[in-house]
C-alpha cells in the first residue's frame, strides 16, 4: 500500500538522520531466582511499587515485592525462557489497557491484545489498571433501572445503573446464566456490557462468545478472558483491566455493565501470587489484604454526578459458595462490599424453579428507586404475596380440603406467581411484556388458570398482546407508568384472550 | 554478588566503628585477612563444627591472627558464637560497598566490541565520572556482539550506546509505525 511504505520510509529518513543521537539510560537489575512466575532481582533500587518491569524478549513484570535487598516481581506472560542472571530494566510506567469504542464486539485479554483472531485493535487511549475509586462528591444517588429481562430480578430484586449487585450461589446454579442473559437483554438499548472471565476454561468462554454472536449481543459486549491456563498474575490483573474499560465508558457520561465471572477464582488468584511472594497467609490461605483486593476493584462501579457527567458502571460480581455456605471467607466479604446480593438456592434449582431466586436471602440495596414506576405498581404487591405464600408453603402438603378458603386462595395465588416467575435461558423480555404478565399475576386474573397450563398461557399471552393490542404495550415503554386508562385496556384485553382461548 | 541482610547489618556496624576509630583501611584488610582465612578448608572445617567447644575456636582464630586488633578478636568471637564466621566474606564485600560509597567511588563495567587503549580509556572513564559525578573505577571487557558502541554498567544503572541497542530501538519504532 502506497500510504503505508511512504511512512516506512520516512521513519527510516528521520531514523538514518539521528542515528547516533543518543544511548539509552535506565535502572537495570539482575535475576537472582525463578519459579512459580514469580522472579526475585537484585538490584533495581529505584523500582516503585506496581511498576512495570522489562524482562527479555518483550515479557512484563509486575514489581510487587520491594524487600530491602531484592525486589520479587511476578511475570505477566510466559517465564520459561527467563533464568538467572537476566538483565531487568524498570520502565516507570505502570500497567495500562488499550480503552475506547473500537474494543466493543471484540474479545481481549488483560493486557488488550485480541485473541478472537480478528486482527489488531487500532485504539487512541490506553488507562491505568489500577485507580482510586470516585470519591464521595463526584457521585449521585442511582436512579436508573437496568433491565435484565428476567421477571424475578426486575420485580423483585431490582438492579440500577451504578449498583454492584452479587450474583452468588453453588456451581452450576446459573450465576453466568443471569449474567449473560443480562447482556443478551441490552441489544438495541445504550448499556456498553463488559464480560471478564477470570480462571475460566476457555471452552467455557468460547460458548459465551458464541452465545452472544448468535443473539446479536456482541454488537454492545466487549469480552476480557484471562482463562485458567493464564497464568496467576494475569487473571489477578483482568477484573482491573475490565474495570478500566468501563471507567472509560463512565467518564464519557455513557452507561456501562460489567460481569466479574469470577471472583472466587480471582481470589485463588491473588492467594496464589501471595503465598509464592512469601506474604504470611491468613483465614483460609488467603493473604491479609484480600477484602481490598475485591473492595478497590467494586467501589470503582459508581454512578457519576451531573457535573462528572451523570455516566455509570454497574458491575455483576459472581460468587461461586460450596455447598450453600454464604458464611464462608470471600462470600461475606464480598456481600458486605456490594450494594445486595441475588442469592440462588441449589434446592429450588432441583425443585424445577428456574432462576432458582431465594427471594427471602436475595436483597437490593437501592430497591425501588431503580425501578420504573410500571414495574413497581406491581411488584410491591407481588413481594408482599409472595412473602405470604412462602410463610404458608408448608401447609401446602396438607391438601386443598383442610384449609380454610383465604389460605387456600392465597396458595393457589402464590403457585401461579411462582410459575409466572419461572424464565428459560436465553429469552429475556421487555419491560411492557414483563409488567402486563405481572399485572395479570397479582391482579388475580391467573386464579382459575390451571397451574400446570400457566407457562404456555403467558407463550400466548405475550403473542396475543403484540399481535392484536401492540398499543398497550407500546403506551407503557412510552410512559413508563400504568396510567388508569391504560389499566382499563390492560384489563379488557386479559379479559378477551381468557375468552378466547381455552384455559 | 549476592549478600545477606545479616552479613549488611555486621559490616553496617563495623563501618561505624571504624569511621569513629577513623581506621577504614585497616579495618578492610583485616576483614579480607578473616575472609581468606575462613578460605582454608581445615579451619572453617573446625570452626564450623559444633562439637567443637568456643574456647578451642577462638584460641584457634587469635593464633591464625597474630597481632590483631583488641576489636577484630572481639569481632571474630562474636561470628563464632553466632555461627556466622562463614560469612566472613559476604561481611568484608558489603563493607568494602560501604567504604566506596562513603568515599564516592563507583565501580563499572564497561563492555566494547573491539579493545581500546590507554587514551580512550582514560576518555569513558572521565566521561562517567561526569556523568554520575563520583569517581569511578572501571574493568574493561570485549564482546564483540554488541556490533559497536559501548555499553557501561554502573552498579544499577545501565548506559547503553552500542550500536545493537540502537538497531533494535530501530526495528522497534519501524514495527510501531506499521502497526
Amino acid at each position: 500500500m502506497k500510504s503505508q511504505e511512504k511512512d516506512i520510509v520516512s521513519v527510516i529518513k528521520e531514523q538514518i538522520e539521528h542515528f547516533g543521537a543518543t544511548a539509552t539510560m535506565v535502572d537495570v537489575g539482575t535475576v537472582v531466582a525463578i519459579g512459580d512466575g514469580v522472579a526475585r532481582i537484585q538490584g533495581l533500587r529505584k523500582a516503585k511499587y506496581n511498576e512495570l518491569l522489562a524482562f527479555p524478549k518483550g515479557v512484563m513484570g509486575l514489581a510487587l515485592n520491594l524487600e530491602e535487598d531484592n525486589v520479587a516481581a511476578v511475570i505477566l506472560g510466559d517465564y520459561s525462557h527467563i533464568k538467572e542472571g537476566d538483565e531487568i530494566h524498570c520502565t516507570g510506567c505502570v500497567v495500562e489497557i488499550p480503552v475506547g469504542d473500537e474494543l466493543i464486539g471484540r474479545v481481549v485479554n488483560t493486557l488488550g491484545e485480541p485473541i478472537d483472531g480478528l486482527g489488531p485493535i487500532k485504539t487512541e487511549k490506553t488507562r491505568p489498571v489500577e485507580r482510586i475509586a470516585p470519591n464521595v462528591v463526584d457521585r449521585q444517588p442511582v436512579n436508573t433501572p437496568v433491565h435484565t429481562g428476567i421477571k424475578c430480578v426486575d420485580a423483585l430484586i431490582p438492579i440500577g445503573r451504578g449498583q454492584r449487585e452479587l450474583i452468588i450461589g453453588d456451581r452450576s446454579i446459573g450465576k453466568s446464566a443471569i449474567a449473560i442473559d443480562t447482556i443478551i437483554a441490552q441489544k438495541g438499548g445504550n448499556l456498553i456490557c463488559i464480560y471478564v472471565a477470570i480462571g475460566q476454561k476457555t471452552a467455557k468462554v468460547a460458548q459465551v462468545v458464541e452465545t452472544f454472536k448468535k443473539y446479536g449481543a456482541m454488537e454492545h459486549t466487549i469480552v476480557v478472558a484471562a482463562n485458567s491456563s493464564d497464568p496467576a498474575s494475569v487473571q489477578y490483573l483482568a477484573p482491573y483491566a475490565g474495570c478500566a474499560i468501563g471507567e472509560e465508558f463512565m467518564e464519557q457520561g455513557k452507561d456501562a455493565l460489567i460481569v466479574y465471572d469470577d471472583l472466587s477464582k480471582h481470589a485463588w488468584a491473588y492467594r496464589q501470587i501471595s503465598l509464592i511472594l512469601r506474604r504470611p497467609p491468613g483465614r483460609e490461605a488467603y493473604p491479609g489484604d484480600i477484602f481490598y483486593l475485591h473492595s478497590r476493584l467494586l467501589e470503582r462501579a459508581a454512578k457519576l454526578s451531573a457535573e462528572k457527567g451523570g455516566g455509570s458502571l454497574t458491575a455483576l460480581p459472581i460468587i461461586e459458595v460450596q455447598a450453600g455456605d454464604m458464611s464462608a471467607y470471600i462470600p461475606t466479604n464480598v456481600i458486605s462490599i456490594t450494594d445486595g446480593q441475588i442469592y440462588l438456592e441449589t434446592d429450588l434449582f432441583n425443585g424445577g424453579i428456574r432462576p432458582p431466586l431465594n427471594v427471602g436471602l436475595s436483597v437490593s440495596r437501592v430497591g425501588g428507586n431503580a425501578q420504573t414506576k410500571a414495574m413497581r405498581q406491581v411488584a410491591g404487591k407481588l413481594r408482599l404475596d409472595m412473602a405470604q405464600y412462602r410463610e404458608l408453603a408448608t401447609f401446602a402438603q396438607f391438601g386443598a380440603s383442610d384449609l380454610d378458603k383465604a389460605t387456600r386462595a392465597q396458595l393457589e395465588r402464590g403457585q401461579r406467581m411462582t410459575e409466572i416467575l419461572k424464565q428459560p435461558q436465553y429469552s429475556p423480555l421487555s419491560l411492557e411484556n414483563e409488567v402486563t404478565i405481572l399485572f395479570a399475576v397479582t391482579n388475580g386474573f391467573l386464579d382459575d388458570v390451571p397451574v400446570d397450563k400457566v407457562s404456555a398461557f403467558e407463550i400466548a399471552f405475550y403473542k396475543f398482546m403484540s399481535t392484536n393490542h401492540p398499543e398497550v404495550g407500546k403506551k407503557i415503554a412510552a410512559d413508563k407508568v400504568i396510567k388508569p386508562e391504560t389499566e382499563a385496556e390492560l384489563k379488557k384485553a386479559i379479559a378477551e384472550f381468557k375468552q378466547s382461548a381455552a384455559y | 554478588m549476592i549478600s545477606t541482610i545479616s552479613a549488611r547489618r555486621y559490616a553496617q556496624a563495623i563501618f561505624q566503628i571504624a569511621q569513629a576509630k577513623n581506621k577504614l583501611d585497616e579495618w578492610e584488610k583485616e576483614l579480607r585477612k578473616i575472609s581468606d582465612l575462613m578460605k582454608d578448608p581445615q579451619v572453617s572445617d573446625l570452626i564450623e563444627n559444633p562439637k567443637v567447644p568456643f574456647n578451642l575456636k577462638a584460641e584457634l582464630v587469635k593464633q591464625k591472627l597474630e597481632k590483631a586488633d583488641g576489636l577484630v578478636l572481639n569481632l571474630c568471637y562474636l561470628l563464632i558464637s553466632k555461627g556466622k564466621l562463614k560469612n566472613a566474606g559476604q561481611i568484608a564485600d558489603e563493607y568494602e560497598r560501604l567504604l566506596d560509597d562513603c568515599r564516592g567511588i563507583k565501580h563499572a563495567v564497561v563492555t566494547t566490541a573491539v579493545p581500546v587503549d590507554e587514551s580512550e580509556k582514560q576518555k569513558i572513564i572521565s566521561q562517567l565520572e561526569k556523568i554520575t559525578g563520583k569517581k569511578v573505577t572501571m574493568k574493561l571487557q570485549v564482546n564483540p556482539a554488541i556490533l559497536g558502541g559501548m555499553v557501561a554498567r554502573i552498579e544499577d544503572t545501565l548506559i547503553d550506546g552500542s550500536v545493537h541497542n540502537r538497531l533494535a530501538q530501530l526495528k522497534r519504532s519501524l514495527v510501531e509505525a506499521t502497526k
